[in-house]
């Protein structure tokens, strides 16, 4: 990888400006000013930063169209709960233990959604536009059907005398979901992921690798006439992208405590795809805002006790910003 | 150099290319004539690897290349510039010529390859900040040919290079093709503009239907009376 001429964006105040609130929220609850609720509003709008982000890889700047980011976020979820919370009794150690652990097995859920987007990525990537959207749709079908059906799996190895298997296949739960994930996440760790979700998409951008997938955005025959094997490269661009989208997962994950497989149907997809167009496609900074501030939106209309109008306004900023501004809020990085 | 031997291409049922022959040797200006549809483009795709030939042997360097994959054969270093130039629109004009250097592993060379493709192609050096999309016709023509260069080929498929430019511009593009072959880079040149083509051409071949119907050196199809008449609008 190298460096390449050209326009580079700094995140730096992104970078700063993310610490600095992360620090002031979690001052103002540690002594109790703000409700553990606001600190969780503030960790979901870092924790769709990173997922918007990475969902701008695909969609932004290589020019595929994937609408199936909730599957990616599904898998990153349920592999790092299944090491915290199935394999291992983590929440019961001590903390100096926990987080390194906690660490890797959010990692270990990134690594899972990487090679899930490299291997769906080998057939699902050869289709373009409409059709690429169509199968990505049905992988987060088939994926939250799949971990719905866990239970039919436990019983399979239960009859194959693999006991251990089945039990923790069992305990993944099926439609009852997965329950007492220790609540790991805290407002360090999802700023330090954010932060680095951004730079490294950024970097990756800024480099030789980011201007193929610019180039293949642009025009996909001409980039292979120039020698670029483009199956590779989109596939690079759909599982790093997974990668960063199981991240979030893990991370989510040990926020709510709780997960169940209806918490990444298409709808969850269908935000992130809101969260960047309306930010602007191929623009890191409109996903950050974009997925920030409508995060925030959502959860004051539920403060002010409005929440039946949500999805009211909702539709309604899309409608707006559909019509004064057909290309997003913010103009592309490059 | 390349050596084409009975290549047959089909789409579905319909045969585009009829078992031709054809070669193209060192440093030498090979150009594929004929009228619309008669399977020029058909031909310069299965080269390159875009589509597979339903039969037929394409040799590069004694090289069999039909069953390698696009991006192997731009390797070997044959570049399609392809009809409508594929310009990335919205990468900038340096990005685009660089594209093709980074998928070459001599990336020392890259700057001395991007020095030559500005003295060939001065208007590029000025318009290097600007993307792709803002350049005219002409200029992305020659940023095409100039990223052909930039990836180090030896053999260059030009895909109708004077498609929709002015006469004018046409004709540079025409001598730049010639100035770029005296540097010993062969090219097999599909054109709709059999004159222009066969002045600068060593050797032409003449497709109808998908079949060769004329085979000869330049000079001889350009003065053939009865090629005048049909190819040549006489």
């Amino acid at each position: 990888m190298k460096e390449v001429s050209g326009k580079k964006v700094s995140y730096v105040y992104f970078y700063i400006g993310l610490i600095i609130t992360g620090l002031v929220i979690s001052f103002l609850g540690r002594f109790q000013i703000l409700s553990r609720y606001y600190l969780q509003i503030f960790m979901f709008m870092c924790i769709n930063i990173i997922m918007t982000v990475s969902l701008n890889l695909i969609n932004g700047f290589t020019g595929e169209f994937s609408i199936g980011h909730a599957a990616f976020m599904a898998i990153g979820a349920y592999t790092s709960c299944i090491f915290t919370t199935i394999l291992f009794s983590s929440s019961k150690w001590p903390p100096y233990y926990q987080i390194p652990f906690f660490l890797i097995s959010i990692l270990i859920g990134g690594f899972a959604s990487f090679a899930l987007g490299y291997i769906i990525g080998l057939p699902i990537l050869r289709l373009k536009g409409d059709y690429l959207a169509i199968v990505t749709l049905a992988l987060v079908e088939v994926m939250r059907s799949a971990i719905k059906l866990s239970d039919e799996l436990a019983g399979l190895f239960q009859r194959m005398h693999l006991t251990r298997l089945s039990q923790i296949i069992q305990q993944i739960g099926g439609p009852r979901g997965l329950s007492s994930v220790p609540g790991f996440t805290n407002i360090f760790w999802t700023v330090f992921f954010t932060i680095l979700t951004v730079f490294i998409i950024n970097r990756l951008l800024n480099s030789s690798y980011g201007r193929v997938w610019l180039a293949l955005r642009d025009d996909d025959i001409a980039a292979e006439m120039m020698g670029v094997n483009i199956s590779f490269y989109k596939n690079l661009s759909f599982a790093i992208a997974g990668f960063w989208a199981g991240v979030g997962g893990g991370l989510y994950a040990h926020i709510l405590r709780y997960i169940h497989a209806d918490n990444f149907n298409f709808i969850k997809s269908i935000e992130y795809l809101v969260y960047l167009y309306l930010g602007g496609m191929s623009s890191i900074w409109g996903s950050i805002i974009a997925a920030g501030s409508l995060t925030f939106l959502l959860e004051l209309l539920r403060i002010v006790n409005m929440q039946q109008w949500r999805l009211v306004i909702y539709p309604l900023i899309l409608i707006i910003i559909m019509i004064k501004k057909p290309e997003g809020l913010f103009k592309r990085d490059f | 150099m390349l050596k084409v031997e009975n290549l047959t291409i089909k789409y579905n049922h319909i045969q585009a290319v009829k078992n031709i022959s054809f070669e193209v040797s060192q440093a030498k200006i090979v150009a594929l004539l004929g009228a619309n549809g008669s399977g020029k483009s058909s031909t310069l795709r299965a080269i390159s690897g875009l589509i597979r030939p339903s039969g037929g042997k394409i040799i590069f360097n004694g090289k069999e290349i039909n069953e390698l994959p696009p991006h192997e054969i731009v390797r070997l270093g044959i570049i399609h510039v392809p009809e409508g130039r594929g310009i990335f629109a919205n990468l900038k004009v340096i990005e685009n010529l660089e594209i093709a250097g980074y998928l070459r592993k001599d990336r020392k060379k890259m700057k001395k390859d991007l020095e030559h493709v500005f003295d060939i192609f001065p208007i590029l050096k000025q318009r290097q900040k600007q993307y792709g999309g803002t350049l005219s016709g002409g200029e992305q023509q020659m940023l095409a040919i100039g990223r052909a260069l930039m990836a180090r080929g030896k053999l260059i498929l030009l895909d109708e290079p004077s498609l929709g430019l002015a006469p004018k511009i046409a004709e540079s593009i025409f001598q730049i093709i010639s100035e770029i072959n005296n540097e010993g880079i062969s090219t097999l040149l599909v054109e709709q503009n059999a004159q222009k083509a066969l002045e600068i051409a060593d050797h032409g071949y003449i497709l109808e239907t998908g079949r060769i119907v004329f085979n000869d050196s330049a000079k001889e199809l350009a003065g053939n009376q009865k090629i005048r008449k049909a190819y040549l609008g006489e």
